[in-house]
């Protein structure tokens, strides 16, 4: 739908709204599946309006009425105002959540967040699917893994697929501005990743950023080097063993064998790969090795 | 009525990753269906696909008589609880049971009509204003199969919901599932690595391995007659122990020990060829014996071993030994007179072990 919209109005629409002036200056809807758009105030003909809301519908208006607050961070976050030094704003860190599903009900699902952290929270919408939301800095900020749990709670009460990129926690409001712009890059590679999880932070998806960065035939080569002779049970085996931190017995229990087949595999995999897993070097090398499929 | 048809279901996650294939079962009306497997089988990925919360790239999934393929999750009359479970810290036990009836737009009277009655099933009358701060673990879990209640679903997704409660509590609330199931009698399909809680919970189990189905039955079929040396090896604790060894024409060798083949089982395995091949001999090691009037009876399957370990379990003791370099356990009642690097008689009860195809594994059966 909106390809036809587009061919319609031209360079009248825009599909972002990013600014502050094109909230404004913009009169915006959403298609029924769910992109929104905006076209240029001035130019609509009562006609047109009336024409388009037939088929599509206005954008709620918390997305469009925004406090003080959420103009200064909107303004802070997208459109590289510099912060002055009397701005009222606290320290924060930012939470970026992006729905990967249609029809989510976003009124809610700003209420499920509230609920979920706090109701000192500051929400800016980039657009119906991305959620910015800036949470003053805590003492106790819920985990990385408490949010693992939310998410999944948010997942079964709403049906949808969501995610959330976890900012660092800063103390002073001009360092959460500034390192957004790069977090929300970062972020961005890693849903392109497509890993599984529902939480990043910085930290958890490090290893895999790495590996993004680096060049599939490279990393084939050196891995088939490596494991060169390998038997393919054996690389389950260590998979298993680092997911259990070296736990020898608990890696044994999952794998449903006897701790001393363990070792003895351990001695194969060692053999044949020349990698000692219980050197530090050596586990992160394996590590690495059989993170990609 | 909720049956669930899934035909030849296929997922692909990206070109090389296929995590689910040739998924094919029918889950009768008000079953308990439990998915156990292996870490990164495709347990959850199934589920998913079950909940349309992950697409499915090929085949057809009925729940009841339609095929809800492209039915968005929303509209598929399911609910799930999952394993890192978390309730909203800021909503008391009410509010929590209540939201995602708020979000389906329900009436205000019959949200309190639906959660008023979950907290009675479940015991949580009292705990309504509570923040889930302010209650044990075990009530937190209640509140989480409350969510999932008041939606009176057709069909319950749950993915290794009990995981992340400590041993005693798990079992607590497994008989409390159970329970709820009786009352409730919808359709449950849960997912859990943890064969006990397979076997406790299911009416049938469904065992994956590699995103493949490797057997679906009752608890008591797949562990006593499973279809191959994974099934065997999953289902059991301390696992089955697999021996191979070669054919003769009443005898399987393995290496210095020579066991006599019960008639029965040699008739089988002479008539599918078997004979001077290698094959798989399975045995639970509550079939190994150390009781001498046992060992009496069976002189042509005893064998002398050397004990590497012997662990006392309180009623029962494991002992760990080896025949031609090859691991087994024998389960024997409680003693505590075995000294590791001991030898000992044992004898297989061969009429209750299983053979296996060395190459393909799968359980040699008439
Ligand atoms: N979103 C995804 N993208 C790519 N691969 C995935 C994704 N989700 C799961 N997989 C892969 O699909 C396979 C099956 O995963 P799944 O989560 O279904 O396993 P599981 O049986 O539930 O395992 P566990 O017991 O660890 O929960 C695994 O190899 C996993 O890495
Ligand atoms: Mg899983």
């Amino acid at each position: 739908m909106i390809d036809k919209i587009k061919e319609m109005f031209g360079d009248r629409i825009v599909e972002e709204f990013s600014d502050v002036e094109s909230v404004n200056n913009y009169r915006w809807y959403k298609t029924p599946q769910d992109q929104p758009f905006g076209i240029r105030k001035h130019s609509l003909t009562e006609y047109e309006v009336n024409l388009l809301e037939i088929f599509v519908t206005p954008l709620p208006a918390y997305y469009l009425q925004l406090s003080t607050e959420q103009t200064m961070w909107k303004q802070l976050l997208f459109e590289g105002t510099q912060p002055d030094s009397k701005s009222p704003l606290k320290p924060s860190r930012i939470l970026q959540f992006r729905i990967l599903s249609k029809d989510a009900d976003q009124e809610l699902f700003q209420e499920a967040i509230e609920n979920m952290l706090s109701d000192d929270l500051i929400f800016v919408w980039k657009n119906t699917y991305s959620l910015i939301v800036i949470e003053p800095f805590k003492d106790e900020p819920i985990s990385a893994q408490q949010f693992q749990g939310l998410m999944q709670t948010i997942e079964s009460d709403f049906f949808i697929k969501a995610v959330v990129f976890i900012g660092t926690a800063f103390h002073t409001f001009q360092d959460s501005v500034e390192s957004f712009e790069k977090e929300a890059r970062i972020f961005q590679s890693f849903l392109s990743l497509k890993n599984i999880n529902q939480v990043y932070t910085l930290a958890s998806s490090f290893p895999n950023y790495l590996l993004s960065q680096m060049d599939d035939d490279d990393y084939n080569f050196i891995r088939n080097h490596i494991f060169h002779t390998i038997e393919p049970e054996l690389k389950d085996t260590v998979k298993m063993l680092l997911k259990c931190n070296l736990n020898y017995s608990l890696a044994a229990k999952n794998l449903f064998i006897h701790r001393n087949s363990l070792q003895y595999r351990m001695d194969k995999f060692t053999e044949q790969t020349g990698l000692d897993v219980k050197t530090i070097p050596d586990a992160v090398t394996a590590y690495l090795l059989l993170l990609k499929n | 009525m909720a049956d669930i048809r899934m035909n030849s279901i296929m997922k692909k996650y990206e070109k090389n990753v296929t995590a689910v294939q040739d998924f094919n079962l029918d889950i009768k009306d008000k079953e308990f269906i439990v998915f156990v497997g292996p870490s990164g089988c495709g347990k959850s990925t199934t589920l998913r696909m079950i909940a349309g919360l992950e697409d499915i790239t090929e085949g057809d999934l009925f729940i009841g008589d339609l095929r809800v393929n492209d039915v968005a999750p929303k509209d598929r009359d399911i609910a799930m609880v999952f394993q890192n479970y978390a309730l909203y810290p800021h909503m008391n036990v009410y509010d929590n049971m209540a939201f995602g009836l708020k979000l389906r737009k329900f009436s205000k009277s019959e949200i309190e009509t639906r959660v008023k009655n979950a907290a009675k099933i479940l015991g949580l009358e009292e705990y309504l204003d509570r923040k889930p701060k302010a209650l044990s673990g075990g009530q937190r879990q209640r509140v989480a199969l409350g969510r999932a209640i008041v939606r009176d679903p057709q069909v319950f997704l749950m993915d290794e919901p009990l995981s992340n409660l400590d041993a005693k509590l798990r079992v607590q609330m497994r008989s409390e599932i159970t329970k709820l199931h009786q009352r409730l009698q919808s359709t449950t399909i849960y997912v859990t690595h943890d064969q006990t809680e397979a076997m406790t919970m299911a009416s049938r189990i469904v065992i994956m391995k590699d995103g493949v189905i490797q057997q679906v039955g009752t608890p008591k079929e797949v562990y006593d007659t499973p279809d191959n040396v994974f099934v065997g090896g999953f289902i059991g604790s301390p696992a089955m122990n697999f021996l191979t060894g070669r054919l003769e024409e009443r005898h399987l060798v393995i290496n210095e020990v020579k066991v006599l083949v019960p008639e029965g089982k040699m008739k089988v395995l002479r008539e599918r060829g078997y004979v001077g091949k290698e094959i798989i001999l399975g045995i639970r090691p509550e079939d190994i014996h150390d009781e001498p009037i046992f060992i009496e009876s069976s002189q042509e399957s005893k064998l002398v071993a050397t004990i590497d370990v012997a662990e006392l379990m309180g009623a029962e003791t494991y002992l760990y030994s080896k025949i031609a370099g090859q691991d087994f356990i024998a389960r024997v009642d409680s003693r505590s007179d075995i000294q590791n690097g001991q030898k000992l008689e044992l004898a297989f009860d061969l009429n209750k072990c299983h053979f296996f195809d060395a190459t393909s594994e799968e359980r040699i059966r008439p």
